[in-house]
């Protein structure tokens, strides 16, 4: 292997990586580092920094766009933002204190039963029930039009149980180092009624904030190696740009479909970890 | 059923605070992509080896490869424009255009008087701080 190799295959698989996360809400990591370990022989740690960069890249090299179209319910970013940050520092306390193993049956467990319902409510626009709280926060908001014309206001409900699932997803991303997306995705759209496509831009929107919180540690550390990390960014950051045009394209059938499959495939990762550890 | 004029509100609201937000986003990410390229560039030229030879591959890639991780470290190979600390400076802007984006969130929800969401945004980032504190600690 040579640098000028390894930079083309980077660019191209964290491209994927860029593309596939930024439209389903994801940050990556789920391609990124098995692709670096496995296919170019890159040192678990170093790939790893990698990931948690592209991970910040996939996030904002998408919600440049997202953001000026007002995809994203920026109201309900902050608000579940500060669920998944009080997590992630009590995640970051407890770790060392509960057996990871059980963490990820729990976790996989969790995932199977959202993907179980998100396959039943494929077709479904969830319409949540009145509340309050999401009154009072000014939660509600609209997806605008060319994202599932016409524009399409949705009222946001079941707000305490929305910000309970991030911080669950922030104590998970603290103690296990999985981004919270694959939680926060379905609890925004099946629990709080928010469209598939405004829900996996907001949760696009908040997984940079999670990875820089972190990603600060992993340089200090000596982890983000720039000839690494150069190409793994530069492909995230330009597959993400390429995910935020193709979000206007896609049928939210077919996103919620793709999130599904992504759902199973992370369950069953979760579940022969915890079992194998 | 959603009212008219609540969904309009909403959007006239919020368009300010997204405009700001999505072009700060844009600057990070144009300043953060323009800095990894030309610290890619300038260590191949400096280091004409460096894209072609395995064994400088495997010296850039495996563990234990040097290349700056503290800020004086940083600073001063920059200075002397090395292209390694150029690509760090790149992926140190990209890092730092979420936390910028918290911080300009708490500004414009403050111009619109809107003070349960400047204290919401505000204690994000004190604990984003405070979980950056926790994390170099450990």
């Amino acid at each position: 292997m040579t640098l000028a190799l390894f930079f083309f295959a980077a660019l191209a698989l964290s491209t994927f990586a860029g593309l596939l996360g930024s439209m389903l809400g994801l940050g990556g990591g789920i391609i990124v580092v098995p692709a670096l370990t496995l296919l170019l022989g890159i040192d678990i740690r170093y790939a790893i920094g990698a990931s948690i960069v592209s991970v910040i890249a996939t996030s904002s090299g998408a919600a440049a766009r997202y953001v000026r179209e007002s995809v994203p319910n920026l109201r309900v970013a902050m608000f579940l933002e500060l669920g998944t940050t009080v997590g992630a520092l009590g995640g970051a306390f407890l770790a060392g204190l509960i057996a990871p193993q059980w963490l990820y049956v729990l976790f996989g467990l969790l995932l199977l039963f959202s993907a179980a319902t998100m396959w039943r409510k494929s077709d479904a626009n969830v319409v949540a029930p009145s509340d309050r709280l999401a009154d009072a926060l000014r939660l509600h908001g609209a997806l605008p039009s060319g994202y599932g014309a016409p524009a399409m206001p949705y009222r946001v409900g079941r707000s305490r149980f929305g910000f309970v699932i991030s911080i669950v997803a922030g104590v998970l991303s603290g103690l296990l180092g999985i981004g919270g997306g694959v939680l926060k995705v379905p609890a925004m759209n099946l629990a709080m009624g928010i469209p598939i496509k405004a829900a996996t831009a907001t949760s696009n929107l908040m997984i940079g904030v999670t990875a820089a919180a972190s990603a600060g540690v992993y340089f200090s550390r000596g982890d983000i190696d720039p000839f690494i990390a150069a190409p793994v960014t530069l492909g995230a950051l330009a597959g993400a740009a390429l995910g935020a045009v193709l979000m206007r394209r896609v049928a939210a059938k077919h996103l919620k479909l793709a999130f599904t499959v992504v759902l199973w495939i992370v369950a069953l990762e979760m579940m022969r970890k915890g079992i194998s550890q | 059923m959603i009212k008219e004029a609540t969904t309009d509100k909403l959007r006239e609201r919020g368009s300010r605070v997204e405009r700001v937000i999505a072009g700060w986003l844009r600057l990070g990410v144009f300043a953060s992509v323009t800095l990894i390229a030309i610290g890619f560039v300038v260590s191949s030229i400096h280091n004409p080896g460096y894209l072609t030879d395995p064994e400088a591959f495997r010296r850039l890639t495996a563990p234990g490869s040097f290349f700056p991780h503290t800020i004086s470290d940083l600073v001063a190979e920059l200075l002397s424009l090395r292209g390694r600390a150029i690509i760090t400076l790149g992926i140190i802007v990209l890092v730092l255009t979420p936390v910028v984006r918290v911080v300009l969130s708490i500004i414009a929800f403050a111009a619109d008087r809107d003070w349960i969401y400047v204290a919401m945004t505000g204690a994000v980032l004190v604990l984003l701080l405070a979980s950056f504190v926790v994390g170099a600690a450990h």
